[in-house]
């Protein structure tokens, strides 16, 4: 086995991780309903990667996330933060309290009420309980959409508050920690100073390191972390100590590290008084977690509504919901290789480890921190000339500050493409076989057009598209058909709504990481706010680090490190430029 | 102004407008955590907003748990905390105590005196106090063999004040027993080697010390014996499991056979390390009734764990970091980081190692230990917040035990301490100052009897008449405390109740610290809205 912790930590990355369980408890579905789905295939991927097996008290088998998701009290809405599948809800009756015979006294938060769409999983529980003795079940899928099914989840769009709002997945009672003392929406958590310390003070480091430990100690040879971290406040600060502890224990485990933000908290703003915190928190975060993890992975567009990459898409900035399926969906292409069945059959290829790709794709310890682009959802592959091929130039960057698409000299390459369609208008599916020879067919095109290549790739192409859970946002435009093809005649009638998952059940996905010197810009403008902020003389920003906690000292060695991984990426720009003279 | 400057929209509120707001604040925190004092106090059941569900009798608990917004009571909060995290308890009477210095200080401000004059006078009778508290302590003697009776009656009142009775007195044992085992002569307590592991399962009741260590896994191989007796012990920390070395990653390879070879020499490392454990097993246990168990920090793989098994080794993997040194304080030996160190010598002991199972959790008991330095306290309870609540509880009562061995004294407790600094400062020190600072003696002296006053309205019983018949006992020269069963005064050294002398003397230093701060505030700026709520 091949084991994968997934760890997510902070406010929106549970907003992403609440999505990519969607996904896969789509995925479990579909194997579960025991026949194949011809549009999507879901064999070839090895759910066990991601999963656990476990059983409650009452025996009864359970199949949960291996998941650590860490945030702050009250973030998990109506939803008790240790679950529902191993302990009912606990008795908020004083008679219930064994331990003090005197007198006692209840203390409620208001409480949250759960959402439509809570309520119908409930109802869907209780039901299939009630049906387990009968001898069939209805498919509740293959039935008519009815209409309070689409009104259940058009609710959605307007009521989600919270990442477990539409979190279908159960987990694990040890899977959510949310930080004690620290409450939602009441502590101040918006910079690094606020999350620095936390880590270590009182028994949260501990009892963090406890959780994980549970969970690597079942695994027989673990893979490697897979981290989706909310860089945009105290998290960071939170993640980098946690990420540390864990390097500090597991030694040679690789981390695979995915900062999000969503487009609301990209700092561009001009307003003086946060202008400095802003640009220190963005330097210290990512010299900080850039040193710990193999490979770092920004996300988090500004504009991601009107980005390249949602040509298809009609996204609203303001909403996590919206945004993170997005981020969702380009993490869970991006590590199918990792799940894919070394030995599985011919649906799918290039199936790797974790530890593998990251050392090829950072190719040296000092560049760890590469660029993603996406299609979401990916292009069919293009006829022309007689030759098929597939449109690279189709991805789009999700790393800030990258420019446009193609940029940059990419030094190597992980590139993972799902469920790719052999033409546009009917949907129907390539063979990885065919992605593949499009892929090469593709490299050979651009360096006719004299378009440098990365000089380390790895390729792996799943048949099976991103299945679209229920529920799933309402993000598509009319030009998206069934299958996430991309229609060319819109349908008049709906062309104002979106579409989501009822509308659409499948979307092709295509992602790639890649250590390129467009990367560049991101990681110089953070080395040069600290110089210029914190290090170059005494200014607010010196005492503001001061504040955070950190000496003089420990700023110049964060100093340090980002001047060495804007050095590692300019060396690269020199190599390339000297190797086409 | 420069503060408006910077933030047009924040209100500056005057002083005396400021005072008032401090003021009540500490009134706010004080009314919250007034009815958690003393063993007749309420318990909370907080239930937060998704249904989950915090229970406590504990101030440092509860300010944990409460979602303060007011800046005046943050700052009280965070010293009272401060306060737990140093002696570990007296997290309400220092908000008790900071909440009534500033009643009585409002009386006297609202007649018109000035601020600085009360601080000048609370910090007077702070010294004075501190004296006091050094005659009134009493001594306990912990050369060789401490009193274990003397030991257990501040345990014993510390958890009276936490659990119910008959629960309190029986993990009073433990936590004194945990304690004692521990300790080392002339070398600090370091209360971390006493492992508290919990279980949810069955009742309260069942709650034990374990002389040896449980540890939360097991055996990750269906052939590895359930139970092990006369066991060696193997604690180390070395990779048994085949790791990808960096050099070995992917695409350095020329061929795939190069690849392969690398994988096989991989793997045979790893099998090398695992047949040098065998072989000491072999070496000690070959011929004998003892057996092997192997405790390690690292990972296990399972082709490893097989070879283990074949030996009918018990091997569990990815121990807690902390529980290495536990192990080597409980069964002896050494921990060991590579397996060239592997010598009979490094090996601990233990009576028996056995697995116990519940739903998918696994426990493993090491028992049976010879001279051991390390235990661990298994709390069992129902549910989880039963289990955070009888944790919380051991671990003021094992700060209790510590505190006692590392002060070497003891205060009387029921209010008598407090009472008796009142008299001492009303009839003794106030006569000594000059001036108007005697108020703020007087308002320091009259704030001290929160402590009885609360013990007494948390019983039930009338304040008025509790405080004068304590007070006339003292005048006696009687140290008495609060019955509070009867309201009755009486001598808490015959009731066994004492409390912490470094809890004591960190209440009076810290409290009159902050109401000093909070008096002096000259005008407070409100930039948010939630400020002006009072909690």
């Amino acid at each position: 086995m091949r084991e994968i912790l997934t760890l997510q930590v902070g406010g929106y990355a549970n907003f992403v991780g609440s999505h990519f369980w969607n996904f896969q408890d789509e995925i479990l579905g579909l194997k579960e309903a025991g026949f194949e789905d011809p549009m999507i295939p879901t064999h070839g991927l090895n759910m066990d990667v991601l999963y656990r097996e476990g059983e409650t008290r009452e025996r009864q088998a359970t199949y949960t996330p291996r998941l650590l998701s860490i945030d702050l009290r009250g973030s998990s809405g109506a939803v008790n933060p240790s679950g529902s599948l191993y302990e009912g809800p606990p008795q908020a009756e004083l008679s219930s309290i064994q331990t003090w015979r005197g007198s006692a006294a209840t203390f409620k938060a208001e409480r949250h009420g759960k959402n439509k769409f809570l309520q119908s999983l409930d109802e869907e529980e209780a039901e299939y309980r009630e049906q387990l003795g009968d001898e069939e079940m209805k498919d509740a899928q293959s039935e008519e959409v009815n209409e309070s099914q689409r009104y259940i989840y058009q609710s959605l769009e307007e009521e989600v508050q919270f990442s477990t709002d539409y979190l279908k997945s159960h987990l694990h009672p040890s899977s959510t920690y949310q930080l004690p003392g620290c409450w939602q929406g009441v502590t101040p958590f918006e910079d690094y100073g606020t999350g620095q310390g936390l880590f270590s003070s009182e028994d949260r480091g501990e009892e963090i390191r406890d959780r994980v430990r549970l969970f690597v100690e079942e695994c027989d040879t673990i893979q490697g972390f897979q981290c989706v971290v909310d860089d945009s406040g105290g998290f960071s600060a939170i993640a980098a100590d946690l990420l540390e502890d864990i390097v500090e224990e597991y030694g040679r485990t690789p981390i695979f590290l995915f900062t999000v933000r969503p487009p609301r908290k990209v700092y561009d703003s001009q307003a003086a008084n946060k202008k400095i915190t802003h640009a220190l928190h963005d330097s210290v975060s990512l010299a900080r977690l850039a040193s710990v993890a193999q490979l770092t992975v920004p996300l988090g567009l500004p504009q991601l509504a009107t980005c390249s990459l949602a040509e298809h898409l009609a996204i609203k900035n303001e909403k996590d919901y919206h945004t993170s399926a997005v981020y969702a969906a380009a993490i869970n292409c991006i590590t199918l290789p990792f799940r894919i069945e070394a030995a599985g059959p011919s649906a799918s290829l290039g199936g790797t480890d974790m530890g593998t790709s990251l050392a090829l794709v950072s190719c040296s310890a000092s560049r760890r921190i590469a660029m993603m682009q996406a299609s979401f959802p990916s292009p069919a592959l293009v006829e022309s000339k007689g030759e098929i091929f597939y449109d690279l130039r189709s991805l789009s960057p999700l790393t800030p500050s990258t420019g446009q698409t193609g940029n940059g000299h990419r030094v190597a390459e992980l590139l993972v493409l799902q469920g790719i369609q052999l033409r546009g208008t009917t949907g129907e599916r390539a063979t990885a076989g065919q992605v593949h020879e499009s892929v090469v067919k593709a490299h050979e095109i651009l360096q006719r057009t004299g378009s440098q290549l990365s000089r380390f790739s790895h390729l792996a192409i799943s048949e099976s598209p991103l299945a679209v859970p229920l529920p799933f946002p309402f993000i598509f435009r009319s030009s998206i058909g069934k299958f996430g093809n991309i229609v060319p005649e819109p349908l008049e009638a709906v062309k104002q709504q979106g579409r989501g998952g009822l509308d659409v059940n499948s979307v092709p996905v295509a992602a790639s990481v890649s250590t390129s010197d467009a990367v560049l810009p991101y990681i110089k403008k953070r080395a040069l706010d600290l110089q210029r902020l914190a290090l170059s003389r005494a200014t607010a920003g010196t005492s503001l680090l001061q504040d955070w906690g950190f000496e003089q000292e420990e700023v110049e060695e964060l100093g340090e490190s980002l001047s060495n991984m804007v050095a590692a990426y300019s060396e690269m720009v020199e190599n390339s430029s000297s190797d086409t003279d | 102004m420069a503060i408006r400057m910077v933030n047009p929209n924040a209100e500056v509120l005057n002083k005396s407008a400021a005072l008032y707001m401090m003021i009540n604040a500490a009134k706010g925190l004080q009314e919250v955590l007034k009815t958690n004092l003393g063993p007749k106090g309420t318990i909370k059941m907080l239930v937060g907003g998704s249904g989950d569900i915090k229970l406590t009798k504990d101030g440092n608990t509860l300010l944990k748990e409460m979602q303060i917004q007011n800046p005046t009571a943050i700052m009280i909060a965070r010293t009272a905390v401060a306060q737990d995290d140093i002696s570990g308890d007296g997290t309400t009477s220092t908000v008790l105590l900071i909440g009534e210095l500033m009643k009585q200080s409002e009386r006297f401000i609202a007649e018109g005196m000035h601020p600085r004059v009360l601080v000048d006078g609370f910090e007077i009778a702070k010294k004075a106090t501190l004296d006091y508290l050094e005659k009134f302590k009493t001594p306990v003697v912990i050369e060789g063999t401490p009193d274990k009776e003397i030991i257990t009656m501040v345990a014993r009142t510390t958890l009276r004040t936490k659990l119910y009775e008959e629960l309190a007195d029986r993990l009073t044992d433990y936590v004194v027993n945990a304690v004692l085992c521990i300790r080392k002569p002339d070398e600090p307590i370091d209360l971390f080697m006493v492992e508290i592991m919990h279980m949810r399962h069955k009742m309260d009741t069942d709650t034990k010390l374990v002389e040896g260590l449980v540890l939360d896994h097991g055996a990750r191989h269906p052939d590895m014996p359930k139970r092990l007796e006369n066991v060696y012990i193997l604690t180390c920390n070395v990779s048994l499991e085949y790791e990808k070395s960096e050099v070995n990653a992917g695409f350095f390879y020329n061929d795939a056979e190069q690849r392969e070879k690398m994988v096989a020499a991989e793997r045979r490392s790893v099998d090398e390390k695992v047949r040098k454990v065998i072989a000491l097993k072999k070496k000690v246990c070959d011929g004998t009734d003892k057996t092997f168990c192997v405790i390690n920090q690292k990972g296990i793989d399972p082709i490893s764990l097989d070879l283990l098994a074949k030996e009918g080794i018990v091997g569990l993997r990815r121990a807690k970091r902390r529980n290495m040194e536990r192990l080597v304080l409980a069964c002896g030996g050494e921990a060991v980081n590579s397996v060239e160190d592997l010598t009979p010598s490094v090996l601990g002991y233990a009576g028996v190692v056995y697995e116990h199972v519940l739903g998918e959790e696994k426990y493993t008991f090491v028992e049976g230990v010879k001279n051991p330095h390390s235990c661990t306290i298994l709390i069992k309870g129902p549910n989880d917040h039963t289990i955070a609540q009888i944790k919380d509880a051991v671990r003021d009562g094992l700060r209790a035990v510590k505190n006692v061995i590392e002060d070497q004294a003891l205060v009387l407790g029921a209010g008598a301490f407090e009472v008796g600094a009142r008299q001492y400062l009303m009839n003794t020190v106030k006569k000594t100052v000059e001036g108007r600072a005697q108020l703020g003696v007087e308002a320091f002296a009259d704030a001290l009897l929160v402590i009885p006053k609360t013990l007494a309205e948390n019983s039930g019983l009338d304040t008025q008449d509790v405080l004068i018949s304590l007070q006339s006992e003292h005048d006696k020269g009687n140290v008495v405390g609060l019955n509070q069963n009867t309201g009755e005064p009486m001598d808490p050294q015959m009731e066994g109740i004492f409390d912490n002398y470094s809890v004591k003397k960190q209440i009076i230093n810290s409290a009159p610290v902050i109401a000093a701060q909070l008096l002096l505030v000259d005008e407070v700026i409100r930039a948010g809205r939630n400020m002006r709520k009072p909690q």
